[in-house]
């Protein structure tokens, strides 16, 4: 969830807070409207459809609307946002997951570690790229796209991302090998085509 | 020197970890270096991708459903508070470890080692002590719904793992899973199952104040 301006001023506004926690319908719009970009940013990276990405903002700000009475600002607003939203949308891949009956995906699936010649191409750039990169990213798996942007962009770290998908680092980290090993691979696929 | 570094590496090296060694190999090998700068210009890509921007208003919708709830908190907040109150007296003396002659077996294994090995009867004592869980949150009733946010989301979390580790025990029927990840995920479960009594137990005396 990249903290756009707004979420982070709402982040620091502690008078807004404070008329949000006391149940302020206005302070609350603000609130929505200060992260439901980045959220919504965040689930429609994670979710498959527009529908789900959907779902994760209504049930992320029922939750943190809800809840929000009982924030102590131990920590940011933005933060506990994006916590919220990420195990949302979490939430919603196994749901599919355990839907479509998916292979369960096992701890030994482990990234390869390929001679780093084999990785090679060039690195992107340009609005070709970004195309090709969205397009490579819409072909990894759920969970290794999840990982990937959890990691890369939203930067949460291995550990943060075992507990929320309730796995290992070690499977963090091989799922985002595999990102990457396939994200290169996607890209110099393009380029030859 | 040879060697060059593995894709698990070369990410640890990019993101400022990785053993002495990979960074030592990292800085005197050019095509180690050349591999993680294109690492650090993906992941730089994708930070910069466009953001992905809602296509309708949904405040509408969440200001109505909040506003339906508030309605239906105000008249109920005495009957919450009073249900909360008798769910926590409830919690707390049925509590794990509320009472320690009552201290059922399935609690200690939960705390075993995961090394240890766990026989099939260990395993079946599991099963039962999570049960006696779930019946023990099922009789303390629904969840009060004033509470601390970060409590909220605590028993967010526990609930989401339990669920994963639900699903992967509805592996079992399909061969999937091996006698010791059974042990492992019973474990587990009975473990969380604990937190999340103790996290329901904490929401329903916040609730009481």
């Amino acid at each position: 969830m990249g903290v756009t301006i707004a979420a982070l001023a709402i982040s620091k506004d502690q008078a807004l807070i404070s008329r949000a926690r006391a149940g302020d319908t206005a302070a609350l719009e603000n609130v929505y409207r200060a992260f439901e970009g980045p959220v919504y940013n965040l689930a429609r990276r994670l979710c498959r459809s527009r529908e789900d990405a959907e779902d994760v903002v209504q049930e992320t700000f029922m939750e943190v609307l809800r809840s929000i009475h009982g924030f102590r600002g131990e920590g940011p607003l933005a933060a506990w946002v994006k916590k919220v939203a990420a195990s949302k949308a979490l939430m919603k891949l196994r749901k599919h997951r355990r839907e479509q009956h998916d292979q369960p995906l096992e701890e030994s699936e482990r990234g390869a570690a390929p001679d780093p010649a084999t990785l090679g191409g060039r690195p992107a750039h340009g609005v070709h790229h970004r195309v090709d990169l969205e397009a490579a990213l819409s072909r990894l798996s759920d969970t290794s796209r999840a990982v990937v942007w959890l990691h890369d962009v939203e930067g949460y770290t291995h550990e943060e991302i075992a507990v929320m998908m309730g796995r290992t680092i070690s499977f963090s980290k091989s799922q985002l090998a595999r990102a990457h090993i396939r994200l290169r691979r996607y890209l110099r696929s393009s380029e030859q085509s | 020197m040879t060697e060059h570094l593995s894709i698990d590496e070369l990410l640890e090296v990019r993101d400022g970890e990785g053993s002495p060694r990979a960074r030592a190999h990292a800085a005197s090998c050019g095509r180690c270096a050349g591999e993680i700068r294109r690492l650090e210009e993906t992941a730089s890509m994708l930070r910069s991708l466009a953001p992905l921007a809602p296509e309708r208003d949904q405040w509408p919708e969440i200001r109505g459903e909040l506003e339906t709830e508030r309605r239906g908190w105000m008249p109920r907040a005495v009957v919450g508070t009073v249900l909360a109150l008798a769910a926590s007296v409830i919690l707390v003396v049925l509590l794990p470890g509320g009472n320690p002659g009552e201290a059922p077996e399935g609690r200690d294994l939960a705390q075993r080692s995961p090394a240890a090995p766990i026989t099939d009867a260990e395993i079946e004592q599991l099963v039962r002590e999570s049960q006696r869980l779930e019946g023990l949150l099922r009789r303390t009733g629904s969840e009060p719904r004033v509470t601390d946010g970060w409590q909220v989301q605590t028993v967010a979390d526990l609930q989401d793992r339990i669920a994963l580790i639900d699903a992967q025990l509805a592996e079992e029927n399909a061969g999937r899973v091996s006698p010791a990840k059974r042990a492992r995920l019973w474990q587990m479960r009975v473990g969380l199952m604990n937190e999340l009594v103790r996290a329901r137990a904490a929401r329903a005396q916040y609730v009481e104040f």
